[in-house]
């Protein structure tokens, strides 16, 4: 209990010792989150530019950490590539506090890596970074045949497709049929 | 064929590839998207990407349906080059989208896409290789499958797909079928189209190859139809029929059944949705058996209203009340009387005065009488009905726009007279009207004229032709003519007196017996300003030759004011006198925007905010003789009025343009807003006469010195 006090008292403000001279508040220093994807690699960003993902702007609402605390605890996305966690910290920071144009050419062209920008910017709920990417994502196909488009967004046909279900299900079963196997095998 | 196989063929069409044993480098997996993010992506495509898409496989028409998005106006039709698909979407209705059948060029060419821009209109074409109907069709089920929308139109062009939009129409009834010509070739088809067809609104049949004595008696199923080569439609046809407009083109109708057809449509027994019939018939007919007991003149409280009346209103006293109760914007009504010639009687919103025209005229055979024409020149639609011209015309005439005055709420707003009795009519009728012109002789005593003076009030403009007074006696008036604006051609019948007593704000006088002394005396009384108050024009075209002394003699053209040593060769008004400049500022103008141009030749611009599309320049030129200047001329570029007014240069054009400026900038109440600077002295004048302005211009070598420079405008 005690020490609860304590570290409640420690953690308090210390009282001004001057009072401001002028009317005018004082500037809010801007508080800094940090961030990390797959490889570890430590993104300092600002409070204002993740106002951009409603994802990580929840989780510093709800947390309330102090500075030191937000260094100390930096917000692993294991899911997303380092490159990409960068693209977007970076667009972030390029947008910080500003209206977003209708159009962004700074984009990736690599179809690979928009694939995992598109999917890294779903999870971290960056709406307007999703519609630059939806509409660069439909860009790819202006203007193709149906069987550009088809290679293009890798669209299988309908016997694939079937093909594709018959050995899901083929597999699905064999699973099943070991499970019902090794349940077997525990109880006896 | 099911849908599955329809997009089978469409897949094996378009080359299906083994697109799974390529590299992912250059790819991205679409499908693999969360499925939110990948409807996003497929909002974003435009229709033709939509429907390409869609066809790919089962898997992403079912996605593709999930895209709310429904189409307009979905029509199947064919051009001399091949079938089409054509439509809009709801937010874009300027914009077309056709899907264009073709084998104009090489297979492998296919599919490519053109846009083309048509005024405002824009249409984005799809071209794709024309392997035969099937494709056509498995197409158009295709598109309303996937974006939930029904035809609106098909025009028939193959008999095979008769059955096609029988199914179609089953599940979604279609507003428009066209049947090509030689279609259908046998009763039980045509039975079939109109049975299972129900559903449509407007139906239009070319000729059918049936036997010639084929006759069909029972009512054809349709709001409106339109049938050529009608010969085998009976009357029992029509008259059980509930069709709101019909069109028949190459009947065999007798006049009886044409009067039989008035007669139940007049009595309103049968024929009771009907509201437009037209009925172009092979035989000649006989007017006064197709009029036969019609109840024409069914009166209402103008009695011994005309026989040739044919709008609605004119029907019956209910259709008249009935179509008094509408709430219509009132219309620009014209009244044009030639003489010996056709009269019109033209309608239509203040925009289009000439949307609508009712026209006697007589340049067809009589049998073709009545009849109806609409053209779209220049995409307003112009309306045409004409009646035959008779001896009765003009008094049909008269009662016509009577009628259509009580109808439609609205007043004559022109008329142009070329009869005696249309004076009297017009006087008795509506005593007001804006615009009046009188044809030659239309005005054969003095005591018409006289009449006319006094009792015909107009507005804004008359006008007399040549020998509009046709009266023997040579006479003269005395007594101005109450119009803002008048125009007489042959003026020789009118006096000093009565443009000097008039308020007339135009005045065009042609062959006019003025002597250089009349013509001074008016100029003097509409510069002194005692007289001719409201004069804005004058222009006096005489018979005699003018001595231009007199004319202008003892005019006070250049009277000055506190700008001594101003140049001559001003014409405004505010310029004639101190007073007439005192006057001319008394008047809140808006102000005007100013612009000088400098360089050769100096030119002042002006424009007004409210007025954009109307400039106003004053030039110092030396194009022309002294004795030419200064001049006026005018012109229309596009939706542009310039208005140029030309001043001689006498070499010092810079100085009476500063001073120029200065005297519009008083008169104005406006600074300059833009100037081109084209010599150094004028840098020391701007800076002097206005030291903020909103635009400069410095030409090249006008600076010559640091200090010019520091000089300048602030605003620079």
């Amino acid at each position: 209990m005690s020490s609860t006090e304590q570290g409640t008292s420690s953690a308090a403000p210390a009282e001004p010792t001057t009072a401001p001279e002028s009317a005018a508040a004082p500037e809010v220093p801007e508080s800094f989150y940090y961030v990390h994807g797959k490889d570890k690699v430590v993104h300092k960003v600002s409070a204002g530019a993740l106002q951009h993902s409603a994802l990580i702007h929840g989780m510093i609402s709800n947390l309330g950490y102090t500075e030191e605390q937000a260094k100390a605890n930096p917000f692993p996305f294991e899911n997303i590539d380092g490159d990409i966690l960068q693209m977007v910290v970076d667009w972030c920071n390029q947008h910080k506090g500003k209206p977003t144009p209708p159009e962004d050419t700074n984009l990736p062209k690599q179809k690979e890596k928009l694939f995992d920008l598109v999917l890294a910017v779903n999870y971290l709920e960056i709406k307007e970074l999703l519609t630059y990417c939806c509409k660069q994502v439909a860009m790819m196909v202006k203007g193709k045949s149906p069987e550009e488009i088809r290679e293009i967004w890798m669209i299988p046909t309908d016997a694939e497709d079937e093909a594709a279900e018959k050995e899901a299900k083929k597999r699905a079963g064999k699973e099943a049929a070991g499970e019902t196997a090794a349940a077997a095998g525990d109880a006896k | 064929m099911s849908v599955h196989e329809a997009e089978m063929a469409f897949l094996q069409l378009f080359e299906q590839l083994e697109i799974q044993s390529k590299s992912s480098k250059r790819r991205f997996p679409l499908l693999k998207l969360p499925r939110v993010v990948l409807l996003e992506c497929i909002e974003n495509l435009d229709i033709f990407e939509i429907i390409f898409f869609s066809l790919l496989s089962k898997r992403v028409k079912s996605i593709a349906k999930s895209v709310c998005l429904n189409l307009l106006d979905i029509h199947m039709s064919s051009t001399e080059k091949g079938p089409q698909i054509w439509f809009k979407l709801p937010n874009t209705p300027g914009l077309d989208w056709t899907i264009d059948y073709s084998t104009e060029i090489e297979v492998a060419a296919y599919p490519f896409f053109q846009s083309f821009f048509d005024g405002p209109h824009a249409n984005h074409f799809l071209f794709i290789y024309d392997n035969g109907i099937e494709d056509l069709k498995q197409m158009v089920d295709h598109i309303c499958e996937v974006f939930r929308s029904p035809i609106s139109g098909i025009y028939i062009f193959d008999e095979s797909h008769i059955e096609w939009i029988e199914r179609i129409i089953k599940f979604q009834p279609t507003d428009r079928v066209w049947i090509n010509k030689d279609i259908i070739k046998s009763v039980e088809t045509l039975d079939r189209v109109f049975k299972n067809l129900k559903g449509t609104k407007y139906f239009r049949l070319e000729s059918i190859s049936i036997d010639e004595n084929f006759q069909y008696k029972e009512p054809i199923p349709f709001r409106s139809i339109t049938i050529d080569n009608s010969h085998w439609v009976t009357l029992s046809s029509i008259l059980n029929g509930t069709n709101s407009i019909i069109r028949l083109y190459e009947s065999k109708f007798t006049s009886k059944d044409i009067n039989t057809i008035l007669k139940e449509w007049q009595t309103g027994s049968k024929l009771r949705n009907l509201e437009f019939l037209l009925i172009q018939t092979t035989t000649s007919l006989d007017a006064a058996e197709v009029f036969e007991e019609l109840n024409w003149t069914d009166g209402d409280e103008i009695d011994g209203r005309p026989t040739t009346v044919i709008l609605f209103s004119l029907l019956s006293k209910r259709s008249k009340s009935i179509s008094k109760h509408i709430h219509r914007n009132p219309l620009h009504i014209r009244l044009m009387y030639c003489s010996g010639g056709p009269i019109n009687i033209c309608l239509g919103p203040y925009t289009d005065p000439e949307r609508w025209i009712i026209a006697y005229s007589n340049n067809k055979s009589p049998w073709e009488y009545p009849y109806f024409r609409s053209t779209l020149p220049d995409s307003k639609d112009n309306n045409f009905f004409a009646l035959r011209y008779n001896r009765r015309s003009i008094e049909d005439s008269k009662r016509m726009t009577e009628h259509i005055c009580e109808v439609l709420r609205s007043p004559i707003r022109d008329i142009q007279i070329a009869h005696q009795s249309i004076i009297e009519w017009i006087i008795k009728f509506q005593p007001t009207v804006r615009n009046v012109w009188i044809w030659n002789n239309a005005i054969t005593s003095v005591g018409t004229l006289d009449r006319i003076l006094k009792h015909l009030k107009v507005t804004d403009c008359v006008g007399f032709d040549s020998d509009s007074v046709a009266i023997k006696k040579k006479f003269q008036i005395t007594e101005p003519l109450p119009s803002r604006s008048i125009s007489i051609r042959n003026s020789y019948w009118l006096t000093v007196p009565a443009i000097l007593n008039g308020n007339n704000s135009v005045i065009q006088l042609f062959d006019s017996k003025f002597t250089s002394k009349d013509v001074n005396t008016l100029l003097k009384e509409w510069l002194i300003g005692s007289k001719l108050r409201n004069l804005e024009y004058l222009s006096i075209h005489t018979t005699t030759l003018l001595d231009s002394d007199e004319v202008l003699k003892d005019l006070n053209w250049t009277d000055g004011d506190e700008n001594d040593g101003r140049p001559n060769t001003v014409i405004l008004f505010s310029l004639l006198s101190k007073r007439a400049k005192s006057i001319a500022k008394l008047v809140h103008w808006t102000p005007l925007d100013i612009c000088l141009k400098t360089e050769s030749p100096p030119e002042i611009q002006l424009k007004c905010s409210i007025n954009p599309c109307r400039e106003w320049y004053i030039e110092f030129n030396k194009e022309k003789e002294s004795s030419e200047y200064p001049y006026f001329n005018s012109y229309m570029t596009g939706s542009r009025e310039v208005n140029f007014l030309f001043l001689k240069d006498n070499g010092n054009a810079m100085e009476d343009l500063k001073q120029m400026t200065d005297h519009i900038g008083e008169v104005f109440r406006s600074p300059i807003s833009g100037i081109d600077i084209s010599e150094e002295s004028l840098i020391e004048w701007i800076i002097k006469f206005q030291p903020t302005i909103r635009k400069v211009w410095i030409w090249n070598n006008v600076i010559t010195s640091v200090g010019s420079y520091f000089k300048k405008s602030q605003s620079y």
